[in-house]
This record gives C-alpha cells, structure tokens and sequence, in this order.
C-alpha cells in the first residue's frame, strides 16, 4: 500500500488549506457562485437534492485499515452515519455541510486521503483491477504505475479545465476486471521479448494502449491507440493525448465533449497520427520513468509477509472445519465458499468478497459501524488493507484459508457474507433518483424489487454468472450498459421507466460489447417480471454450462423480444410473457408506443437513446 | 488564420513575478502581427493571441526568440486550451514575458504559472492580494508544468 511521503503530505495539506480560503470566500459572497463551482467540484463536492455530497478518492480502490477507521469517524462526525461505494471504486458521503467541508477534508489528511479530482473536467481518479496483486492470472501489478499516473494527475496544471472528465483505468491481466475498454484512456500492461533478444531478461514491460471508450449516452468500446507503449515513456504519453485533447476535444457542447467523441470523429488514424506527432515534439524534453522510480513505487506494493502452506494440507483442514458445522451452516458456509471466495496467487490463500448486497440495504452502503468492523476483519485476516470493488463490494485481498470459517463467522455478524457476488443479486446500483440530481428516475427500489423476487438464492446460483446493473439515468454511472443485464430509468412525461439492456460485457478485452435495449420500456412494478421472462428463456434454451451473456449473443435479440413483447403489433397492451406460477401479473401495463423502430442505441453515433420517446 | 484579438490596451493591472507592473509593454493581435510580417518582414516584439489558436498554425514558432511578450487571452475560464498553449510556448523555448489576460480567475492564477505564464492581467474586480496568495497555493508539485 502507497505511503505518504511529505511531498503527498504537503501537497495535500496546502490543497485543504486553499479550498478553505475558497470556500470562506464563497460563503462571504466574496466568489461567485458559477466561479465557485469548479473549484468545489475539483474537491469532490456536489450539490445534490438534499445536501452537498462529498466524494472522496481512493486511488485504485487501496484502502487500509486506519483510513477505514477514519472514514467511520468522518461519517458519524460530519453526516448520518454511513457512506457509499461508487461504481469507480470512490466513497461518497450524502450529507455533509458545505461549511464543514474544509474541515472533515483536513481529517481525511490525517489519515493520508483527500478528494482531489474526484469530480470536474479534469483527470479523475486512477481506477484498477480490485484483485491487483493477488490474481492468479496477473501479468503485472498494476498498483505501482496506477500510483504513478496518480501522482503525475494530481494538481496537473494543464489539465485541469478540459473539455470534459477524464478518466484513466490500468489493469495488468489478461481478464480485464477494470472495465479499460470503456475509459477516455485504457492501459493493460504487458510484457514481450526485447526487440534484440529473445532472452526472457531482456522482456520490455509496457502498455497496450486504448482510447476513446466510455458509457453515458454514447457508450463507446475503445480503440486500440498504440500496440506496445515501453513503460518509461508512459507520462509522456500521457501528457501528449491529454494534450491534444484538452486543444481539439469539442466545447460547444457537454454532450460531445468526451475524447470519445473526438476518437470517433477523427477516425483513430488520425487521431493517433496527432498524438504521435505531439509525443515526439514532447518526448525528448519530459522526464522519463526511470527503473529506479519504478521500483520505488513497486516496492509499495510488496508481497506482504505470507505464511508458507501446502494447498492440500489446507484444503483438508477446512473441509474437516466443515463437516464440524450444523448441516444448515455447512451449505451456507460452501455456498459463501463458492461464490464469494477466489484463488489467490499465493499456495494457502484466497481473496474474499464481502458483499454489500444483502437485500434492504441500498447497493454499497456501509454504516460506521461496519466500516469499523471492516478495519477489524482487515486487520485480523488480510494484513490491514481491503479493495473497493466496481461493484461496489470490498475485497479482503489476502486471507489464509485456515482462516475463512473464522472470518466468515465474524463477517456474517456484520451482514456482509450474502453469498452473490457475480451472481444475478449482486446488483450494482447507482443512488438514482432518491440522492442525485442527475437522475431521471429512482435505482435503489428497483434494486430491492428484484432482490425481493429472486430470494431463491438455489434458482440464483443455477443461473450462474451473471451481471445486472441499474442506472438512474443514461450518464450510466452504474456501468448498465456494459452489463449482461442493464437496466436504464428514463423519464417520459414525468413518469419513471425502465430501459432493458442485454448483452454487454466487459472483463475480456476481445469481447467487450455494448449492451443493446430489447425494446420498450417498462414501469417500475414491471421490471421483476420481465426479468423473469428474460430469464426463464435463459434457462429454457441454454446449452451445458452456457453463460447468460453468451446464450444473448448465441440466439440474439430477437427470441428475447418475442417472450417479452409477444403482441408486437399493438405496442400498449404487451406485456412480459407470463409463465411460471410466482409471477404477478402487473395491474398497469406500460410500454410507450412508437418506439417499435426504437433500437437507435445500437447506433452509437446517436447521442440519445431512443427506445423510449423522451 | 482568422484569430485576431482586439487591439491590447495597456492593461491597468499588470502581477508579474508577484510585483504589480505599471507600465507594460504592449502587444499587437495575431493578425496584424501576421500582416506586418508579410508586408513588411518586420518580427516586431509582442503578440495577442487567443487560448485557442493552434500554435503550428500561427506562424509564430520560428520567430519565438525574437519576440519578447506574447499575450494569451482567455475568453471564457473554463476553456483550458490556453493553459497547453502556453506550456507548449515555453516547451519550445520562448522566454519572454508570457501574459494571461481576458477570462481568468485569481483562483487559477497558481496553475496558469505553473503552465508558463509569468504575467498576468486582473480585471479590476480582483483582489490583488488574494490574488498574490493564490500564486503561492502550492509550494512544490508532482509534476513539469511543461
């Protein structure tokens, strides 16, 4: 884990103080609301429907057990008790007080976190694969050039009034659970033979290189800008697309001023001959990463000191552990087993998720109890440290499997052991219209509907791997879009409905696939049922260990729309096809009309979706 | 190379390094500079021009060591492309007086230094202190400005 040096202490310590004076000018009537706003929201600080709302960095998703403590602290002394996990791997408290501000940001300092660049039209916070260093199948540890490119975009000068945000993901896998594919700049590290050697020493380390992907209204697959970046010229790099960017990225208007947008109106040739050009007039003066300060960030990021175990020996303790428990505590216990453990790079270890997704409980909330139960289990059962999750989870990165009845036994206490991760009730849900300003409609009780309906956790895991995403609105902040199972609220009229998304994916750099909208949308109350439509297709037509998603692709769109909208030609009376005896039959049906041409989002040169007339 | 900005009067309120100027040199628009140079051949010693304008399409590049200030106006505050522009000037070694004038904030004043700029031109609103003290936010950074 990164530890502040005092250039970070100092840094941060003069950034709290100069938002301090903004802020007193602010509140004295001295700056001007509309010159106040970047500044407040380069510190993370929105104004939402009930309150401001503050989100807080956590770079790559790294958090240790004392920062825990102090975000418990922080929630009970500045706000109701509780936080939120983003979708980019952020904490977001709902109700601090803007005057306050200046002050709960010097507590976070003390504690080595701040909100820098959480928000506005600048580089936001570096995101990451929440399994970095300890993924079996890791190439590279992305942690050390994520904690490089942090350092690099914090308080860079040149940067901080672009066209539009900025984000920036790394992953060092060949299974991409960082979603690069849809950043402004995706980096998956890689190493290949040394161009005059092929002696496995002399392998360069560096960077396939994505830009231009990205969610909202224009959901977007990056393109591949350069096949092979060498490491040491990674900021650089950097500094030329940003560049050329923040100089030709559209400001005429908010909608088309991502580098998406740019990308793809440039074409990618051109794009990558400007940002050559620009690369080479800047390479030779900007300093280089040299192997020295590489390794000073690697060595962060050392292996912790991990007992040496045998993976038979283990396997057996924990089966006779087992087999000690009630037969009803045994199968929860596999279940949790199965679903929220992983493999652990390191003989004897496994990576555990705790779920923050228990049903009743708003995807990604934890209370300051929790937090500080959290910092405990870290402490006790993972060397202190935890990673948030895209999903809105929290990773207990490094635990001994001798450990895992213990731990599971003092993380059901806490209610974080519902075991669903990557399963159909691991939703990750955006505030939505309950919180944000933004939304068009609620996400929360959506999620909570089909929680409630789905409660056969055995129909549940019989689905297998599945990911279902609710966003309040088409900014698509819970990443619905590139969900197996997205859901979008719209507003027509004034009424909330809901957009069905099938077939996006994320997670394997060769099939990264925008979802696509299977047609009208549905009220509220219809969602659950139209899931299980969905669904009981799924189960009905899937061949032998056949995923959701790749049954979508298999059998298209088309046999989809027949179940869910089998009265194709009188659009207000179609409902979801009702078949299994649980499902209730919705007392108001309501799909919009003239949206059977609809499906214009698979068209991602249109900015609005328009399966539903808005 | 339609980019002229109107004629700079002598700012009032000139800050460079960290001092108020009181008699500031004064430049022309990037078209007429343009002009003169074609008409006449004359480099001249100060140039205006927008955040915008792309600096390989001014013309100005092979002349920046004969030119002792050039200007960078900015329309609206939000729009950064004057804050590249600059750091590219100095990346290309120009080492006159680099001024920041038009649309800009005391509270981007830090950042704009750090870009290249050495002068800058408050409107009369600005606090000059305030502005003074928001030159000196940071005392180090992570980063070349440029």
């Amino acid at each position: 884990m990164y530890i502040y040096n005092e250039l970070d202490k100092q840094l941060v310590s003069e950034r709290v103080q100069q938002f301090r004076g903004q802020t007193q000018r602010f509140l004295s009537g001295e700056l001007s609301e509309e010159a106040f706003l970047p500044l407040r929201l380069q510190n993370g600080l929105y104004v939402q429907r009930h309150a401001p709302m503050l989100r807080v960095a956590v770079p790559y998703g790294m958090l240790n057990s004392a920062q825990l403590r102090m975000l418990a602290q922080v929630s009970r002394d500045y706000d109701k008790g509780y936080c939120h996990i983003t979708t980019r791997q952020n904490i977001q408290f709902n109700w601090p007080p803007l005057d306050a501000i200046p002050d709960l940001l010097e507590d976070l300092a003390v504690a080595e976190m701040h909100s820098i660049q959480t928000s506005g039209n600048c580089i936001r916070n570096v995101t990451s694969d929440p399994f970095a260093g300890v993924a079996p199948d890791e190439v590279v540890d992305p942690r050390p050039y994520c904690e490089l490119v942090r350092q690099w975009s914090t308080l860079h000068p040149e940067f901080a009034f672009l066209p539009r945000k900025f984000k920036i993901a790394i992953s060092g896998s060949e299974q991409d659970r960082a979603s690069i594919q849809f950043h402004d700049i995706g980096l998956q590290l890689v190493e290949r033979d040394g161009s005059l050697s092929d002696v496995k020493e002399n392998s360069e380390r560096g960077f396939k290189v994505f830009v231009g992907g990205g969610l909202g209204r224009t959901p977007i697959v990056a393109s591949e800008l350069r096949d092979f970046l060498p490491e040491c010229d990674l900021l650089s790099y950097l500094c030329a697309i940003v560049r050329v960017y923040n100089q030709t990225g559209r400001r005429d208007n908010k909608y088309k001023a991502r580098i998406k947008i740019l990308v793809r109106a440039m074409g990618i040739e051109a794009f990558a001959e400007k940002v050559e050009a620009e690369w080479q007039r800047i390479k030779g003066r900007y300093p280089v990463l040299e192997a020295d300060e590489i390794a000073r960030a690697q060595a962060f990021f050392s292996a912790p000191a991990y007992e040496v175990f045998d993976d038979e020996t283990v396997a057996q303790q924990l089966q006779i552990q087992t087999a000690d428990l009630l037969p009803p505590s045994q199968r929860v216990f596999k279940q949790w087993l199965a679903r929220n453990t992983r493999a652990h790079k390191v003989a004897g270890y496994r990576s555990v998720t705790l779920s923050l997704k228990p049903t009743g409980v708003p995807a990604g909330d934890l209370t300051d109890a929790q937090l500080l139960a959290v910092a405990d289990l870290a402490d006790r059962y993972s060397f202190g440290e935890v990673r948030t999750t895209q999903q809105q989870n929290i990773v207990l990165g490094d635990v001994a499997s001798g450990d895992l009845l213990e731990l599971w036994l003092a993380a059901t206490q806490q209610g974080f052991t519902t075991a669903n991760i990557a399963t159909l009730t691991d939703i990750t849900c955006c505030p939505g219209g309950d919180f944000c300003a933004l939304a068009n409609a609620k996400s929360i009780p959506v999620a909570d509907a089909i929680q409630r309906r789905f409660d056969d956790m055995d129909y549940v895991y019989d689905l297998g791997d599945l990911s279902l995403k609710i966003s309040g609105c088409m900014n698509a902040c819970a990443h619905h879009n590139i969900s197996h199972i997205g859901i979008l609220g719209v507003d027509k009229k004034g009424q909330e409905f809901y957009q069905v998304m099938l077939g996006g994916s994320a997670g394997d750099v060769s099939k990264a696939a925008v979802g696509k909208v299977v047609g009208p949308a549905f009220s509220a109350a219809d969602i659950p049922a139209a899931l299980e439509t969905i669904l009981e297709l799924y189960v009905a037509e899937r061949s032998e260990g056949e995923r959701f998603v790749d049954l979508v692709n298999r059998i298209g769109m088309a046999r989809f729309k027949r179940v869910l909208y089998p009265e194709t030609k009188s659009p207000e009376t179609k409902s979801p096809e009702k078949k299994s005896p649980e499902t209730k039959s919705p007392e108001k049906k309501s799909p919009e009309k003239k949206n059977q041409e609809a499906k214009s989002s698979d068209n991602p040169s249109e900015p609005k979706l328009k399966a539903v007339s808005v | 190379m339609n980019n002229a900005v109107k004629e700079h009067a002598a700012p009032t309120r000139l800050i460079k390094n960290r001092e108020l100027i009181l008699a500031p040199l004064n430049a022309q628009s990037l078209s007429d500079w343009q002009q003169a140079l074609l008409d006449t051949g004359h480099v001249g010693s100060g140039v205006s021009l927008l955040g915008e304008v792309d600096l390989f399409d001014s013309g100005l590049l092979e002349h920046l060591a004969a030119l002792s200030l050039i200007v960078i106006e900015f329309t609206v505050f939000t729009d950064g492309r004057g804050f590249s522009l600059a750091a590219q000037l100095r990346q290309y070694g120009f080492t006159g007086e680099l001024r920041a004038t038009g649309a800009i904030l005391v509270d981007q004043l830090h950042y704009l230094q750090r870009c290249g700029f050495d002068a800058f031109e408050l409107g009369q609103e600005q606090d000059l202190n305030v502005a003074l003290e928001a030159l000196a936010a940071f005392s180090k950074a992570y980063q070349p400005g440029w």
